[in-house]
């Protein structure tokens, strides 16, 4: 459980009242195993807290107890003491109520912005079954980021000159052949739901100069869909340019199909079941587009006559006459192709690179992309130490992983040898 | 491209036998420490056609632990090919 850190003393919060109140025994939290069955293998605390789920305080309240604002009687009790982003201590609570529903509290004030969920930070419904581990997921988690941030603090070294959004730090970065690159994540109903899309777009490209276009697709028109093969569907296309290249865009249309009236879950597979994400991508020098790339998109001349441009898209965008959720169409100026973003939950990630001269705007399933950040969460939860540059490993503790990784690679290819006696073989490690 | 006679302003790299730019390969943040790894990945996706040809990272012992735990642990599992087989080669330096 929890790790201490380097140049930092392990602190660990007293906690008081670790009896339950009333009747009922003390339950160990994630003791049956839900903290593993929602965040995927055996559960990892964040990387830089010494708190663990059995550090929850659990209180079944059998005949209820009036404690909400509403009247509902709260029937169980969930208690943490924690860090918050302020760095101090702070009594974090989750009150389930007769309905089932949670209502996370700290120091006994609600909490903005209720619970939100480790992979891409979307927001948890009261009545998710899942919210009780999401909510000690997400106190642990504040915990180590106020834990970290005061070794940070504490250690009183400077940041590297090259951090920041200053211009000093971006002459730092060019005069030394480094640049900044950020990645940001967010479902599409939480964007819908929270301000709108050209806002989310333009608030995380601050530096982009080929300007974001958004506009509502229009399907109304059955010609338009029959355009490609068949009725109903649409191929997806791929499509590359770099100014260097002379000979123009490449395209080549993806084993890919799908019938934007009715969204089905096949939306972001490819027609043999692999996940598929879309993307649009540019790079830019100055205010020109050098070079794009783009797949899973539509060319912006056949959906032309479809279009309806957005100047500022509200929060959920209606068709006229369905008056059901529209599909979204985003390009960027200079570019011939269109993303389009579905009705309903899918997942946005916005990476820029190069200092701002690349950007890249994907779109992908929410579930498969939920579970791949779960995967790379506990990466990075499980490998903390090694990811905190800060911490000075031993010769010994490296040496012991390095042995671990290699002992695990040549599992795998005893395995491959022994499952593909006439098939391709690796090298080996050449040691 | 990036220029190779950019005065960063960081240590100067050791240099490494047939090697042109001997600097940590981890991309995910700026390492200055010493190369002491190397990963080979195959290049080509299709491994029955047993490519070779991927470029040798070169990676200080920190980053060549992340590299191949990154490799086992997340990347093995989304594309569903074994991780020794997207590797060509790997281990110390120098042996």
């Amino acid at each position: 459980m929890g790790l201490p850190i380097a140049g930092c003393d392990r602190y660990r919060n007293d906690v008081v009242g670790r009896a339950a109140v009333g009747s009922h025994a003390k339950k160990t939290y994630g003791a049956d195993g839900s903290m593993d069955r929602v965040l995927g293998a055996a559960y990892h605390a964040p990387y830089g807290t010494p708190l663990g789920p059995d550090d929850v305080r659990v209180e079944e309240l059998a005949h209820g107890e009036p404690g909400r604002s509403d009247g509902r009687a709260v029937v169980r009790r969930l208690r943490l003491r924690a860090r918050g982003t302020d760095e101090r201590d702070h009594e974090h609570e989750l009150r389930v109520d007769e309905r089932g529903l949670g209502h996370p509290l700290v120091d006994g004030t609600p909490l903005p912005g209720g619970v939100v969920g480790p992979a891409l930070g979307e927001q948890i419904a009261p009545d998710d079954p899942d919210l009780e581990v999401l909510w000690v997921d997400q106190v642990l988690r504040g915990d180590a980021e106020a834990r970290l941030s005061m070794c940070e603090a504490a250690r009183a070294a400077p940041a590297p000159p090259w951090e920041g959004d200053g211009v000093g730090a971006a002459l730092e970065r060019a005069e030394r052949n480094v640049v900044s690159y950020q990645d940001e994540w967010a479902s599409t109903e939480d964007v819908r739901k929270d301000e709108s899309l050209s806002t989310w777009l333009r608030r995380h490209t601050p530096y982009m100069t080929a300007p974001w276009e958004l506009f509502r697709l229009d399907l109304d028109s059955e010609e338009c869909l029959g355009h490609r093969v068949e009725k109903y569907v649409f191929l997806r296309e791929y499509a590359c340019r770099d100014a260097q290249d002379s000979n123009g865009p490449r395209i080549r249309y993806l084993l890919h199909a799908f019938d934007p009236r009715n969204r089905a879950p096949e939306t972001f597979q490819l027609v043999d079941g692999t996940p598929f994400t879309a993307f649009i991508g540019v790079r830019t020098d100055g205010p020109a587009v050098v070079a794009y790339d783009a797949d899973g998109v539509l060319p912006r001349d056949l959906l032309e006559p479809h279009l309806v441009p957005l100047r500022d898209l509200g929060s959920v965008p209606l068709d006229e006459r369905t008056e059901a959720e529209s599909w979204v169409a985003v390009g960027i100026a200079g570019t011939p192709m269109l993303l389009l973003i579905p009705p309903g939950p899918s997942v946005l990630r916005l990476h820029t690179d190069d200092d701002g001269a690349l950007t890249v705007l994907e779109l992908s399933d929410l579930e498969v992309t939920r579970t791949s950040r779960l995967r790379e969460k506990r990466f990075r939860r499980r490998w903390g130490r090694f990811l905190d540059e800060n911490v000075e490993l031993a010769q010994e503790e490296i040496d012991r992983a390095v042995r671990e990784l290699h002992e695990r690679l040549e599992r795998r290819h005893e395995t491959l040898a022994a499952d593909l006696p006439a098939g391709p073989r690796v090298e080996g490690q050449q040691r | 491209m990036k220029s190779m006679d950019v005065q960063t302003g960081f240590p100067d790299l050791e240099i490494v036998e047939g090697v042109e730019n001997p600097r940590c390969s981890w991309n995910e943040s700026v390492c200055t420490a010493s190369v002491e790894y190397r990963i080979r990945r195959r290049a080509g996706e299709d491994t029955a056609e047993s490519a070779v040809g991927g470029e040798v990272e070169l990676l200080c012992p920190r980053h060549y632990v992340l590299s191949l735990a990154r490799l086992l642990e997340v990347h093995e599992a989304e594309c569903g090919t074994p991780a020794a087989e997207h590797l060509a080669e790997y281990g110390p330096l120098n042996q």
